[in-house]
């Protein structure tokens, strides 16, 4: 152990989070394509001529790929059709685990040239996938869970450690600071911000929300609840003890983050951050228990193979 | 060897994660800091903003465009109404046009992107506005949500799309 505080690790929580990010990337992926060049194109909602004003020369953008593909004579949206292509397929052998490491950097490189020529049109979403692939691209994530692999050795080590502590480390940064700045608002205290919230017309999901005014106690319990669970996180989710109450409250505060406000992949890959940082443990067990409950039909199958 | 590079290196990101944070004193510090440092951060995730709906929930910002071709209307678009991933995007962007307090920008470029995805119009009319939401004890004396108009102008394409 290099620090106290720093515990040896195995690599079970980068495996879950390259695969719950490539799981995240490409649902995301499904739900842009139909308006891709809307989106990311040239003559997109904020055309590349306002968007790139705010980008420095180093930054990743669409227009690279689109030049390079003018010198032979293909067209821009096809070479924007083309550059997603290859963010999907890259995402997909990152999910399958297959090359990793490699697929990580050109999946995180692609996030970032979209997230670019998006035009401000980025949310918590994308910052939190860049964080995502960014972890992913250091941390240990070709180790476990590999297509067509047999299972390798994985004790725990210092350096798992190390990665594992970071990433919490940035997630608990992240939810104390959200936590923060939202108690300072008076809406936040009193439940108005749910309210407002779920009335918004962008956020509608198909569900009325508009009873919650005649039961304001209700708004003000999930408001506040909110500031708990994100002041709390640091302190809840590091102690062994309260971890587990914590993540399952993490977890419902993102799913009802999805109910409410419609915002599914934002409320998914909090979940894939939050479950792949704290709760692998528990993960580990459910996938050994489900090992063992299929090995005797396995073996069955085995069995009946060789005769 | 390896674990005290990757020691390092996770002291030096938990640095920028905490000068990053934005609400944290070292923002300004990160801000002034060399420029491939920031470049880092901000590719590495450490320089988030994580203030998401705070410290309130703000009026989320309405868009009306109207287009038409030979004064004969064709087309209504509303930006901010919907609820699909598109239409969460576009009212991200327009939150972030309205906080840099440029309504004429702002309509120019919904109408450029408007008469750009219907090429057949010759006119856009757009207007600006925020939704207001009553508070849950107007709401229920009876107020409902309202939407505030503060810009409108009309744009003009004079030769057809295409030949200019």
């Amino acid at each position: 152990m290099i620090l106290p505080s720093i515990k040896p690790a195995t690599s079970t929580p980068f495996a879950l989070l390259r695969i719950g990010t490539a799981v995240v990337l490409l649902l995301k992926d499904a739900v842009e394509f139909p308006v891709l060049l809307q989106l990311y194109g040239p003559a997109g909602f904020l055309q590349w001529g306002v968007a790139e004003l705010s980008l420095t020369p180093f930054h990743p953008r669409l227009s690279w790929a689109v030049d390079l593909a003018h010198r032979v004579s293909i067209d821009a949206d096809v070479a924007i059709f083309m550059t997603f292509a290859l963010y999907a397929l890259a995402t997909a052998f990152l999910l399958f685990g297959r090359w990793a490491r490699a697929c990580c950097v050109v999946v995180w490189l692609l996030h970032w040239m979209f997230e670019d020529s998006a035009g401000f049109n980025v949310y918590g979403l994308d910052m939190f996938l860049n964080i995502a692939l960014f972890y992913c691209c250091f941390g240990p994530i070709g180790r476990r869970f590999v297509l067509l692999q047999p299972a390798r050795d994985d004790p725990p080590t210092d350096s798992n450690g190390l990665w594992l502590f970071l990433l919490r480390f940035h997630l608990c940064v992240a939810y104390f600071v959200a936590g923060l700045a939202k108690s300072a608002g008076d809406q936040w205290r009193n439940g108005e911000a749910i309210w407002r919230a779920v009335m918004m017309p962008q956020f509608t999901t198909g569900l009325d929300w508009s009873w919650l005014a005649s039961a304001p106690v209700l708004a003000t319990i999930a408001s506040c609840g909110t500031l708990v669970i994100e002041l709390g996180y640091p302190l809840f989710m590091n102690l062994p003890r309260t971890r587990p109450v914590w993540l399952v409250l993490t977890i419902m505060l993102h799913v009802g983050i999805g109910l409410a406000l419609g915002l599914w992949l934002f409320a998914a890959i909090m979940i894939v951050l939050t479950v792949s940082a704290y709760g692998s443990d528990y993960a580990e067990a459910f996938i050994a228990r489900s090992a063992a409950a299929w090995q005797p039909v396995r073996s069955r199958l085995q069995r009946r193979a060789t005769s | 060897m390896k674990n005290r590079v990757i020691a390092a290196f996770v002291a030096v990101q938990c640095a920028l994660i905490v000068l990053g944070s934005e609400n944290g004193a070292g923002w300004s510090l990160l801000e002034r800091a060399p420029a491939p440092l920031g470049f880092y951060s901000e590719l590495s995730g450490a320089a988030g903003n994580y203030r998401f709906f705070s410290p309130n929930v703000a009026d989320p910002v309405v868009a009306d465009i109207v287009l038409s071709r030979h004064g004969e209307r064709r087309w209504h678009i509303a930006i901010g109404r919907g609820a699909s991933e598109f239409d969460f995007r576009q009212s991200t962007a327009m939150i972030y046009l309205t906080t840099l307090h440029v309504p004429n920008l702002q309509a120019r470029i919904v109408a450029a992107w408007a008469l750009g995805l219907h090429r057949e119009c010759d006119t856009a009319s757009v207007k600006l506005g925020v939704r207001r939401t009553p508070t849950m004890a107007r709401y229920r004396a009876g107020d409902r949500p309202w939407d505030e108009y503060y810009y409108e102008v009309e744009y003009k394409r004079l030769h057809p799309a295409g030949t200019t």
